[in-house]
Formats: structure tokens, C-alpha cells, sequence
């Protein structure tokens, strides 16, 4: 399935996301769609990943494993790949030149 | 002087004649209807109410009247009416109270943006304030009548005022709605308690009211610091039980119930965060009241202070949609004095020398906002006002009327912008450039034509052999048809200049791709390649607009032979901006007159300079006017043009009726240039034999 994703993901516009943590809460509101949207950790990981730069799959879901202290899990990279989806769906994130 | 200080039959009097001026909470509604039976409700539930106007200024005009004609005697009808509009179906005549009630709620919930409005109830006590949110069903309006028998203050049963600047909730109080068994509960409960009868066979069943604790309308102007935020959920037999409720949920449950939050961006995500962050958040499930209320007594207060949303912008766009400066390449108003009305429209004389404002007297100022309200135009008029710098010379309560309006073209703005972003999202990788029109093409330009202006769609254009490609990107990427009859689905496939409009399954926004401007079947056919190939890229990949001179004439095919009147006064003042906006900018009039001899649109141009410069003073040079009238029409046919034109599309300051004949004959007119007689002809009959159809259905 990640084969056929292009390579690399952004945040659509960081500028425009307001972040409110509580605790393990992290609530996104995206100043572009007008959409307030709960995140999970991992969803919440990978914004702040992108934010501070770019990635593909695979790059993102070692981020991931290192800022959550996780060992790697077979299927991690695709379960990624598919979250990146959903947030693109969301205008959350994109691929770049995709 | 109170409601209750006239008697019964003087406020009946009253309010057929001249209506009243009832002063609810922030608001005041100009009411006028001559009803005898909601005169008397009023009189009974509305008694503690002051009759005044704030400021000397009304925020709604609003008329409960019965319906004519046949209606009068068969089935006869209520009919609501707010600013001349009417908003919603008929009722049944009995249903005049709870219409006007939900009328009124209505006005609050979708127009006041001076405030984050959440469908709420809230009560007080000792200063803080318990916001019960909920839909209907959850019992906060019964839990809510129940508390304030008990000593808490009304603030409202029905909305949380927040103002935005501290996060204080701003009291509406107004009589409690109470629903089927809720009625004899809150009767049993509080035995004193003052009830209207109630009004059976409503759309929420039994219904009635009970009249607000007179302290409750006195103290009306004391906002309230909130301090709880309860969800209630009423579960017959259950043990009250209120359960914490971590924040990020109790957000997006707030948020779930408010009506205009995202309208003020980010501010308004910082308004709901803060009352969030200075609250304990609770869902609250109870089966009965003693209970309940025992419960929601024990409530400790927690002294938390309020983090305060950003001051409220006048109006909150981003750089990038900052039009050219005034006065750069616009072409500047003149100073006229204000006053002498002479189309009998005080807005169209604001719009066209918004410096003579400063002059406008209070009644003046009440006349101007009810007209701006009535032609959609409350944003614009509050752009006109804004860039002349008088929009902190104003009244204070005209000010927010027109701020809270520039709050919604904003986010009106801010949403067009995010279609276009997924319209490019859904495009990509097809290479298919897309050409924006109307106020979408505005926005992106950075033309002075998108301030204070509301949209109701995205309007784009492609190649026609594209059409199929587009579509079926955008059909894959969750929009949907909305015209689903397969003769709507020919009408536009065959006759008409863009697809059947499609709709965003989630977002519900409506897209109308054209591949030209005005419909095949028409008169006027303009060579949609010259258009597309003239077409100038603005900021964003594959994004284009029309060449000056084709959005112009775009703009004024559209209003003068398209006949679009829904938003009449907005479009001539489109035309207006961008006629002032270009004027100064090389060849543009020789462009506009060339143009329109070239595209067979001199016809539509001559009216748009014409009804411009009559309407709204817009400079036209002589030459470029001289030029226009070789698309003049004969002289008899222009007289009835300016007659059915200069109603049709300017404010009514007074009911005239001559106003809706001179629309409707316009509405024929554009139906007539839009397609042959014969085809006309089956057109209509295929769309009446429809109608026909679904009322017998």
C-alpha cells in the first residue's frame, strides 16, 4: 500500500493549527476548514512530526517508534500510511507535489 | 414602560398598528402582528419585559401575521417574517406563539455573532453561571425551569451569550419553552409557577411557556461568570449521577452545540478553550428533579479566571486577502451629503458615499442597518464603513451589528478559500487549470469586490471537453449530485452552462462547474475559449481568474441577462467595486468596450454601466458610456428597464408592492432570454406538472 503513496507528507498550513494539550488529550483546530478534530497519541505524533519536517512513511513511523518508545510492530508503516490518508482526507496533511 | 404596564387591549392596539419595541437581553425586536390571541400571550408571558429600544436602534423587524388569500379561510396559516424575509414554512394559524418563540431563536442563533452563541441553557447564582448544553430531548430546559424556582437566576433556556472579549456570559432571558410531560412535571414541582396554556399538535408535540422570574428580567444587563459546564441527559428512573468529563471531550461536545464558534476562527476555538479551561465539565444523567437539583446545589465553585480570547478583530482576515489599498488603483467616492434619499433607499446612498455617515442620525442609523438586513448587505455596508474609518464613531450597537456581519463574510471567505484548496486537492494530477468566477475569482485576486461579501457556492470553469474529467474527480472525492431527476440532469447537460451542482457529502458545500458563462440555449453565446485563454493565474497552482474586462462582463451577463436577482444588490455592487477597482488600470475600458462587441455582450454591459452609475454613483467615463449604448435597447423597453431595475434590485425603505412585481417580471425576462419560446414552453410545463406532482404527493 506505501508504494503507491507518494513519498513524502507536509502539514497543509502549520500556521493555521491552533494545539490545545490536556494531559494525553491533544485537540487540533485546523483555522483553514474551520474543523475542531481529537487526536489520538499517534495522530498527534505524526502532526508534530511533519511540522517540524517533512517525511515519508517509513521516516515518519521510526520518528514515531523513537518519541513513543515503541518497538517496532510489524504492519506499523502501513497503519501510518493509512493515517496519513485520513488526515489528508481531513486537509490536515498532504503529500508534497502529490 | 413595561409589557405589562399597558393594558391588555393598547398592546393588541400597538402592535397592529405601529408594533413595539420589546427589549430582550441585548436585543431588541421591533414586532408588529395583528394577532389578537399572541397579543394576549404576550401581554401575559412577556409582562416584566421593558418596551424600548437600546440606543434608539432595533436589531430585528420582525412580523407574525396571518396568511391571505384562500388561506384565510381554508387551513389558515401563520406566517413569520424577520427583516421582510421570510424564513421558514408557514404554521398552522393556532401555532403563532411557539412560531414566534422559535422565530426568535432563530434571529439569536444564526445573526448575533457579536457573540459565541451555544445552544444552552444558563442560570446563576452568587455570580456563577451552570451552562446546561444540550439537543432537544435532554431535559436542560426542565432542569433549568426546575432550578430557577429554586433560586438561580434565568439567564436563558435556550442560548449562552459568550462575549468574546472576556468570556462572560451576556443574560436573555425569555419565557421558558416547556415540552409535553415537562409541563405538569415543572407544575407538580413548583406549584406558583406562572405557565401560558398550552399549544397542542406543534412539531415538538405539546408546548408551553412559562413566564421569566421578573428578577430575572430586571437583572438582564448583569452578565455572569461560567463555572460549570453540565451535559444533561434526563433517563427516567436513574440515579442522578454527574460523571467528570476530561476537557478535550467537554470541547468537542461544546462545540457540537455551538452555532457560530468556527465563524470567528481561531478566536472562537480560543473562547470555547478558555470557558473550557475556567469550568469543571460534567455529563449528568438524572430521573428526578429533587435530586437533581440537591446535586447541582452541591456544586463547589472553583474561582478559576477566565483566559480571554483575543480582542475582537473588526474583522479577521488573513494578510493575504487584504485587497489593494484603497485609493491605489480604486477609484475614490465622492463626498455627498446624506439625507436626501433621493432613490428612497438610504443604503444605496451609504454604499455609494460611505463618508457621509458620520452625519447619520440615530434613526437613521436604525432605518439603514433594517434596510443593509434586508438585502443581505450587512457586511458589505460594515467594509464601506470600516475603510472610511467611522466604525468606531458609530453607535455602539449599530457597530456590532455590522462587525458581527463582517464575522460571518469572513468566515464565509475563509470557507471558499478551504473549497478551492480541496477543489485543487481533488484536481491534482489531472493538469486541468481551473479559472474561478465570481467571488471565489474575488477572494483569490485580492480584489476589493470580496469585502464584506457572502457566498453561497464555489463557481469555477473548464474547458467543456474537460468536463467529464472534472467531474468524475470530484464525484471520487465526495462530492455528489444534487439535482437527481434525470430531467434536471438533461436540462443542465444539454441547455445549461455548467454541470448539475454538486455537493460535498460532509462539508455540504455546492460546486458549479461552468464550461461558459451563460446558458447554451440563450441568445448570447460568448466564445467561452477567449475567455479562458485570456484568463490571468493568480496565487495557487493551476489557479486562474478572468481578464478584467471578461469579469466585468462576466459579472454583468450574469445579473442583467442571466437574471440572478436572488442577490441583486450584492452583484450591482460587485460590478460597482469592480468597475471603480480597474478603472485606472491601462487599457481597461477600451478592453471592456472591445470586448463586449467581441463576446456579443454590449446588451448586458450597457445596463451594468447604466444601473451602476444610477444606483451607485459608479464613475463612467462619457466616452466609454457613448460607446456602451450601441448595446442600448429602444427607447420604450428602456423606460420599462429602469422601472422594473431600480425596484427590483434597490432596498424597500416602505412595502411596495410594485417592488415584487417588478422581480418577478425580471425573473420571466431571464427565463425568456435564457431559452427558445417552444422550449420555454415545455420547460415550464415539465417543472409545473412536477410541482403539481409533489404537492399531491
Amino acid at each position: 500500500m506505501s508504494a503507491v503513496l507518494p513519498v513524502r507528507w507536509k502539514i497543509g498550513d502549520p500556521s493555521m493549527l491552533s494545539w490545545r494539550v490536556w494531559g494525553d488529550e491533544h485537540v487540533v483546530f485546523d483555522g483553514r476548514s474551520g474543523q475542531l478534530h481529537l487526536l489520538n497519541a499517534l495522530a498527534a505524533e505524526v502532526l508534530k512530526s511533519l511540522h517540524e519536517e517533512p517525511a515519508d512513511a517509513e521516516l515518519l513511523t521510526q520518528r514515531l517508534l523513537s518519541a513513543l518508545e515503541l518497538d517496532p510492530a510489524p504492519g506499523l508503516v502501513d497503519q501510518v500510511s493509512a493515517l496519513l490518508i485520513e488526515l489528508d482526507k481531513l486537509g490536515l496533511a498532504e503529500p508534497i507535489d502529490g | 414602560v413595561n409589557v405589562g404596564g399597558l393594558s391588555q387591549a393598547d398592546l393588541a392596539s400597538r402592535l397592529r398598528r405601529d408594533g413595539i419595541c420589546l427589549r430582550t437581553g441585548p436585543f431588541v425586536i421591533h414586532l408588529e402582528t395583528p394577532i389578537s390571541g399572541l397579543a394576549a400571550a404576550l401581554h401575559f408571558l412577556y409582562a416584566d419585559f421593558p418596551l424600548d429600544a437600546l440606543e434608539g436602534l432595533t436589531d430585528f423587524h420582525v412580523r407574525v401575521i396571518p396568511s391571505g388569500g384562500l388561506r384565510r379561510w381554508w387551513r389558515p396559516q401563520t406566517i413569520f417574517m424577520v427583516d421582510r424575509k421570510i424564513p421558514f414554512t408557514p404554521t398552522p394559524a393556532g401555532l403563532a406563539l411557539p412560531m414566534l418563540e422559535w422565530g426568535l431563536n432563530w434571529c439569536v442563533g444564526f445573526h448575533a455573532h457579536q457573540f459565541v452563541v451555544l445552544h444552552s441553557a444558563v442560570v446563576e447564582r452568587s455570580g456563577m453561571a451552570v451552562l446546561l448544553p444540550g439537543r432537544p430531548g435532554s431535559g436542560k430546559s426542565t432542569l433549568c425551569a426546575a432550578l430557577v424556582n429554586r433560586g438561580w437566576r434565568l439567564l436563558s433556556d435556550e442560548f449562552a451569550l459568550l462575549r468574546p472579549h472576556d468570556g462572560r456570559l451576556t443574560p436573555l432571558p425569555r419565557p421558558i419553552s416547556l415540552k409535553n410531560q415537562s409541563i405538569d412535571v415543572i407544575r407538580e414541582f413548583a406549584p406558583g409557577v406562572v405557565i401560558g396554556p398550552a399549544v397542542r399538535d406543534t412539531h415538538k408535540g405539546t408546548v408551553a411557556y412559562m413566564r421569566p422570574p421578573a428578577d430575572s428580567v430586571i437583572r438582564a444587563t448583569e452578565p455572569a461568570v461560567p463555572a460549570w459546564v453540565i451535559f444533561p441527559a434526563f433517563e427516567p428512573g436513574a440515579v442522578p449521577r454527574l460523571e467528570p468529563l476530561p476537557k478535550a471531550r467537554a470541547l468537542l461536545r461544546l462545540a457540537d452545540n455551538s452555532f457560530n464558534h468556527s465563524l470567528r476562527g481561531v478566536q472562537g476555538f480560543e473562547v470555547l478553550t478558555g470557558l473550557i479551561d475556567s469550568c469543571d465539565s460534567y455529563e449528568f444523567e438524572y430521573g428526578d428533579l429533587e435530586s437533581a437539583l440537591k446535586l447541582v446545589d452541591s456544586l463547589e465553585p472553583r474561582r478559576a479566571t477566565f483566559r480571554a480570547g483575543r480582542p475582537a478583530p473588526a474583522v479577521s482576515t488573513g494578510p493575504e486577502s487584504r485587497p489593494a489599498p484603497p485609493g491605489e488603483a480604486t477609484a475614490p467616492r465622492s463626498r455627498a451629503p446624506l439625507g436626501s434619499w433621493r432613490r428612497g433607499s438610504l443604503l444605496l446612498e451609504a454604499l455609494s458615499h460611505p463618508e457621509a455617515l458620520s452625519d447619520l442620525s440615530v434613526p437613521g442609523w436604525d432605518r439603514l442597518l433594517f434596510e443593509a438586513r434586508q438585502a443581505g448587505m450587512l457586511a458589505r455596508l460594515g467594509a464601506r464603513v470600516e475603510e472610511v474609518g467611522l466604525l468606531e464613531r458609530i453607535p455602539g450597537r449599530a457597530r456590532e451589528q455590522l462587525t458581527g456581519a463582517q464575522a460571518l463574510a469572513a468566515h464565509h471567505e475563509r470557507m471558499a478559500r478551504w473549497e478551492i484548496n480541496r477543489i485543487q486537492r481533488a484536481l491534482a494530477g489531472t493538469g486541468i487549470p481551473i479559472v474561478l468566477l465570481k467571488g471565489t475569482a474575488y477572494i483569490m485576486a485580492r480584489l476589493p469586490a470580496a469585502r464584506g461579501r457572502l457566498f453561497s457556492d464555489v463557481d469555477f470553469m473548464v474547458p467543456k471537453e474537460q468536463l467529464a474529467t472534472v467531474e468524475e474527480a470530484l464525484l471520487r472525492h465526495g462530492w455528489q449530485a444534487v439535482k437527481l431527476d434525470a430531467y434536471d440532469q438533461r436540462y443542465y447537460r444539454e441547455w445549461m452552462h455548467e454541470l448539475p451542482p454538486l455537493q460535498h457529502r460532509d462539508r455540504h458545500t455546492v460546486v458549479d462547474v461552468h464550461h461558459t458563462i451563460l446558458p447554451e440555449s440563450g441568445r448570447l453565446h460568448p466564445d467561452p475559449r477567449r475567455l479562458l485563454q485570456a484568463a490571468r493565474p493568480v496565487r495557487g497552482p493551476g489557479l486562474s481568474v478572468l481578464a478584467p474586462a471578461h469579469m466585468v462582463l462576466h459579472s454583468a451577463a450574469h445579473l442583467f441577462q442571466d437574471g440572478d436577482l436572488q442577490a441583486g444588490l450584492q452583484n450591482l455592487t460587485d460590478l460597482d467595486e469592480l468597475l471603480r477597482h480597474f478603472a485606472s488600470a491601462g487599457s481597461f475600458w477600451d478592453d471592456l468596450i472591445a470586448e463586449a462587441d467581441r463576446l456579443g455582450l454590449r446588451r448586458p454591459l450597457f445596463y451594468a454601466l447604466r444601473y451602476t452609475a444610477m444606483l451607485l454613483d459608479t464613475p463612467i467615463p462619457a466616452r466609454v458610456a457613448a460607446a456602451a449604448r450601441a448595446g442600448q435597447p429602444a427607447r420604450p423597453l428602456l423606460a420599462i428597464m429602469d422601472g422594473l431595475v431600480t425596484r427590483a434590485l434597490a432596498p424597500e425603505p416602505r412595502r411596495d408592492r410594485t417592488v415584487g412585481v417588478a422581480r418577478w417580471l425580471l425573473y420571466v425576462r431571464s427565463h425568456w432570454l435564457r431559452m427558445p419560446p417552444l422550449l420555454l414552453a415545455r420547460h415550464l410545463l415539465r417543472k409545473s406538472l412536477k410541482r403539481t406532482g409533489q404537492s399531491a404527493g
